[in-house]
């Protein structure tokens, strides 16, 4: 079972993608395709390389070889400082937020970036405002409007990493990455953080490729799951058809069961 | 961790002691103002004018250095070279001291570009020693050019005729060229406040102030605002140059002279913090005025003539830094760690 | 902790040869005197080489050229009226006791200088004029400070210049004809707390009063809380004793802040720092001592031969180097002899006979045994009115009021505590 679809022609495809660290195999000649709108999750037990693969796709780490197309562009040579402008987006850690500036400055920063207005010395100018309007819409989507004005390190967790969406989300972005959203959540917030994650791909059209520990959000949300292990892609498929896959549940889901 | 108490003076941290020392100080201006209430009002307004020159000079050298992390030794040469642009352009090409006010800081800023672009961009990532004495290198450059070009001898340029008067401010009357001086301070800090705080173009520069890496990540073009950074700071302390060239003079030494107090207001105001050196600066120049004073006056008040210590004037800057650092290691409103 | 020195080796070869030696073992370009010449008329002219040690870089760097023009002056004038050959070494004291002692000791081992002068703040003066003594290597100074004449006094070390107790004296009667209320401002080390005390007891004695004083730091270049004081006090006179430079910054501060109708009274001025002042403020001027002024009578062409060499405009370290040089080597060829002893028997009570009187207006001036002061006038000067102030060929912006005998001034041998 894989994706069927052409990586060439999807919203976010890999074809080949490999990531060697030395003699290790990270990330194993991985094929995907995720089509326009789609909530697609990646599990994985640990070390089965979601993350390498999540560092390759937004190139923080260069590929050992292999091809990411984004609408059928091959963005795979295009630097890391130009990425923002692609309209592929990865949700900020909360080690990636700017501490000292309040929430709303650290989503306007992202936002004047993308339009590519850092260098405007104008003080009341109209693109300013328009942009000071679009974060705080964009925190009124995730709901942080009440703590536009606070400094982000002194954000709980939670809303440290709805924040962490909220900066993704400023630049724009077809496709957003997003690296275990719920982890360190209570069941409650969790489920918000989920809610959050679907009005936003139902709301702004998003393609959205996570990564997620919690068996229950990934089968209830997810439009369909790519099975990682050991680095290359075990199976591809709709939640029930991971379910009923066999493999996956020798290799894989069982065990988390236990776990869980 | 840090709370937003860093942002008020920490005065809910004060403990009784310290609310005993804010209560002595308040009293012991209290009984100067008893004593002499004439001539602490000449001294208050005195110590305003002297602080805001402070705060000129090191505001610049606290937006690099909260910036860049490079400690510009050369700040202070960069100071002079305003002071003697000014005598170039006045004095010898007989130009209006309105041109100099705006030509020799842009001068100056020019330097600092050359300065930044051929030797400190190169050390960003180096220990900051390898700055420091970079810039401390350029300095005396600068320093020995200057000598080499305009001598030895102290110079100085005609004040302009409207400023060389003293203006009556009812309370007290202060030099016209002093007080021209307060009111461009306190232009150029509102005009930094505004860029910092209020522009798209501040924001980006202040998220690189926290995290340069990332800011580059965002693709925000560091390099490009660093440079323009560093031209901000040159021609801010040139037009404390121009300013103080006017005032009081320039000779090849204003620089190193200069430095040293501008390090101490940028300590006691926090390294980082650009509004830390406005208050530092103020706060030293108050001091500097009002510290003899209060002595004499609480000397005549008690009649321990001992307490009026002769001369003290020149070491109140650096009690004001032993005391704030005792109390505070990283300035009144520095970032924590930096200096602990 | 005693040092061989070439100079100790010399001496010890005899003291009857000296004088030839001295002449052999003068500095490069010396023409050769014969070997082992012993007296210096049978081998032509006595060849001399004297050291000058002035600051060409460091706080005083402005001053170092003066010294080695003025020295040049007297050296053309000696050369052409005696037979006498003089080499000039010029070693720079960086404004540093250190630095130039490190100058001196290889002035007197390495290069052979026989006599040595210059030096102008006191600390450079004290340390490199007791090496000179403790080397028997005469050495004539123009430190103004008075324990060079006191407690600091060496055998074969002399000083040209007034002291700062004469200067003071002088300024304090000055100020106390001119008016009644002094504030002093005086700068916070020892050369300003003792002209402090020297004032404020000239000023009294002499029917006045000091209403009040500030120490100022130094260097300083912000004097307006010191004017605010001034100017909220009953004083009708200020008197600045600080340095040169620091003084000039504090009138022009005086001048915009509006404080222009009270007297100025400034102690050892030296015009030179109000050069690069603007011709106004220079005016604010009232009343200053000084070692000497351009615009002494009796001065001559000395003026135009400064400006001729074109550094510095005429002023008093030109016309006291002209001073050391002329009367150093004049003492070494009354004694046939550049050795420190005889030299120091020439100038104790010696008179003042040659043009170094001259320019200095022709006043009595003789060196003192006692403490080896060139005992000479002190000059009262005033600023002149902006637009009567000369600038060219050379500057002349203060004029001479009164002359003050430096015998009325000067310290009774037993105050200075210097027991030669």
């Amino acid at each position: 079972m894989s994706d069927d679809a052409d990586p060439r022609s999807a919203a976010l495809g890999t074809e080949g993608l490999s990531k060697h660290f030395g003699g290790i195999v990270a990330v194993d000649e991985v094929d995907l395709a995720v089509e326009s709108g789609e909530l697609r999750a990646i599990i994985g037990p640990n070390g089965a390389g979601k993350t390498t693969l999540f560092n390759v796709v937004t190139h923080a780490l260069a590929p050992t070889s292999g091809s990411v197309y984004l609408d059928g562009e091959d963005v795979t040579d295009v630097p890391q400082e130009r990425r923002p402008h692609l309209g592929l987006a990865r949700s900020f850690q909360s080690n990636e937020l700017f501490a000292e500036l309040s929430v709303l400055e650290n989503v306007r920063v992202i936002a004047q970036t993308a339009a590519d207005g850092t260098f405007s010395f104008s003080l009341l100018g109209d693109g300013r405002a328009v942009r000071a309007d679009e974060a705080r819409d964009i925190l009124a989507r995730v709901g942080l409007s009440e703590h536009a004005e606070t400094e982000a390190k002194n954000l709980s967790h939670g809303d440290q990493r709805r924040l962490g969406i909220a900066m993704a989300i400023a630049t724009e972005p077809s496709v957003l990455l997003l690296d275990e959203p719920t982890s360190g959540m209570g069941p409650g917030e969790s489920r918000e953080t989920v809610e959050l994650v679907q009005s936003l791909q139902d709301d702004l059209g998003l393609t959205v490729l996570m990564i997620e520990h919690d068996m229950e959000i990934v089968l209830s949300v997810s439009d369909r799951i790519t099975v990682l292990n050991r680095g290359s892609v075990l199976a591809t498929g709709t939640p029930d058809e991971i379910q009923g896959d066999d493999d996956v549940q020798d290799a894989y889901l069982g065990g988390v069961r236990e776990e869980l | 961790m840090s709370t937003s108490s860093s942002r008020t003076l920490g005065l809910d941290r004060l403990s009784a002691g310290g609310a005993a020392v804010w209560g002595a100080i308040a009293l012991l201006l209290l009984v100067a103002l008893a004593v002499e209430p004439g001539l602490f009002v000449d001294q208050f307004v005195g110590g305003l004018v002297y602080g805001m020159t402070l705060v000129l000079i090191a505001l610049g050298l606290s937006i690099i250095l909260g910036l860049l992390g490079i400690v510009n030794f050369a700040h202070g040469a960069l100071f002079m070279l305003g002071a003697y642009f000014t005598y170039q352009l006045m004095a010898l090409w007989g130009l209006p001291f309105w041109v100099a006010l705006v030509v020799a800081p842009l001068l100056v800023g020019l330097v600092g570009v050359l300065m930044e672009r051929l030797v400190l961009q190169w050390l960003y990532d180096e220990p900051p020693l390898a700055g420091l004495l970079a810039a401390f290198g350029i300095a005396l450059m600068i320093q020995e050019a200057t000598r080499a070009i305009w001598g030895d001898t102290p110079l100085s340029v005609a004040t302009p005729a409207v400023l060389a008067q003293s203006a009556d401010l009812a309370v007290t009357t202060v030099a016209r060229i002093r007080l021209f001086s307060v009111v461009v301070a306190a232009l150029v800090v509102l005009g930094v406040y505004l860029l910092i705080e209020r522009t798209d173009f501040g924001l980006s520069v202040r998220a690189g102030v926290q995290d340069r890496e990332m800011a580059g990540f965002l693709g925000i073009d560091m390099p490009r605002r660093f440079v323009l950074m560093f031209f901000l700071g040159a021609v801010i302390a040139g037009i404390g140059g121009v300013l103080q060239g006017t005032a009081v003079g320039m000779s090849p030494t204003m620089g190193q002279q200069y430095i040293i107090i501008t390090f101490v207001v940028v300590v006691v105001g926090g390294i980082g913090s650009l509004f830390g050196s406005v208050v530092a600066g103020l706060l030293i120049g108050e001091a500097v005025f009002l510290t003899p004073l209060v002595l004499r006056s609480l000397a005549d008040v008690t009649g321990v003539g001992a307490l009026a210590v002769p001369g003290i004037g020149g070491l109140v800057p650096y009690l004001v830094m032993i005391l704030v650092l005792l109390v505070r290691p990283r300035g009144l409103y520095g970032q924590e760690g930096f200096m602990e | 902790m005693p040092k061989i020195t070439r100079r100790r080796a010399l001496e010890g070869l005899g003291a009857a040869g000296i004088a030839g030696l001295a002449g052999c073992s003068s500095g490069p370009g010396g023409e050769g005197s014969g070997s082992g010449g012993t007296t210096t008329g049978s081998t032509g002219p006595m060849e001399i080489t004297l050291g000058l040690f002035t600051p060409n870089s460091g706080a005083f760097a402005p001053w170092g050229p003066s010294l080695e023009t003025g020295t040049r002056l007297a050296i053309q004038d000696l050369e052409n009226e005696l037979d006498v050959s003089v080499g000039l070494e010029v070693y720079d004291t960086k404004t540093d006791p250190s630095g130039a002692l490190d100058a001196m000791k290889r002035a007197v081992t390495a290069d052979g200088i026989d006599f040595a002068q210059g030096g102008i703040n006191s600390s450079v003066c004290t340390k490199i004029g007791t090496w000179a003594s403790d080397n028997n290597v005469s050495y004539i100074g123009q430190g103004a400070s008075d324990s060079l004449r006191g407690e600091a006094c060496q055998p074969f070390m002399y000083m040209v210049y007034q002291t700062n107790h004469m200067m003071a004296t002088t300024i304090g009667r000055e100020m106390a004809d001119t008016t009644d209320n002094w504030y002093v401002l005086y700068a916070d080390y020892v050369w300003g707390h003792n002209a402090e005390q020297v004032v404020t007891s000239a000023v009294e004695e002499n029917g006045a009063t000091v209403v009040g004083k500030d120490a100022t730091p130094f260097p300083n270049d912000d004097y307006t809380q010191y004017i605010n004081n001034v100017a909220n006090s009953d004083a009708d006179g200020v008197a600045l004793l600080i340095p040169g430079p620091d003084a000039s910054r504090a009138v022009k501060q005086m001048r915009n802040q509006g404080l222009t109708d009270i007297t100025i009274g400034a102690q050892m001025l030296e015009d030179m720092v109000f050069w690069g002042l603007d011709h106004e403020a220079a005016a604010m001027v009232d009343i200053a001592s000084m070692g000497w002024v351009n615009t002494i009578d009796g001065v001559g062409d000395f003026n135009d031969r400064v400006a001729e060499a074109g550094e510095l405009d005429p002023f008093v370290r030109h016309a006291k180097s002209y001073t050391s040089a002329d009367q150093h080597v004049r003492a070494a060829v009354r004694a046939g002899s550049t050795r420190a002893e005889d030299i120091r028997e020439e100038l104790e009570g010696h008179e003042v006979q040659s043009a170094a009187k001259d320019i200095h207006g022709g006043g009595e001036m003789y060196w003192r045994a006692c403490d080896h002061e060139l005992v000479s006038p002190v000059f009262s000067a005033t600023a002149r009115e902006a637009s009567a102030m000369q600038d060219d060929p050379y500057k002349q912006w203060f004029d001479v009021t009164d002359t003050t005998p430096g015998d009325d001034v000067v310290r009774s041998c037993e105050e200075t505590g210097c027991t030669l």
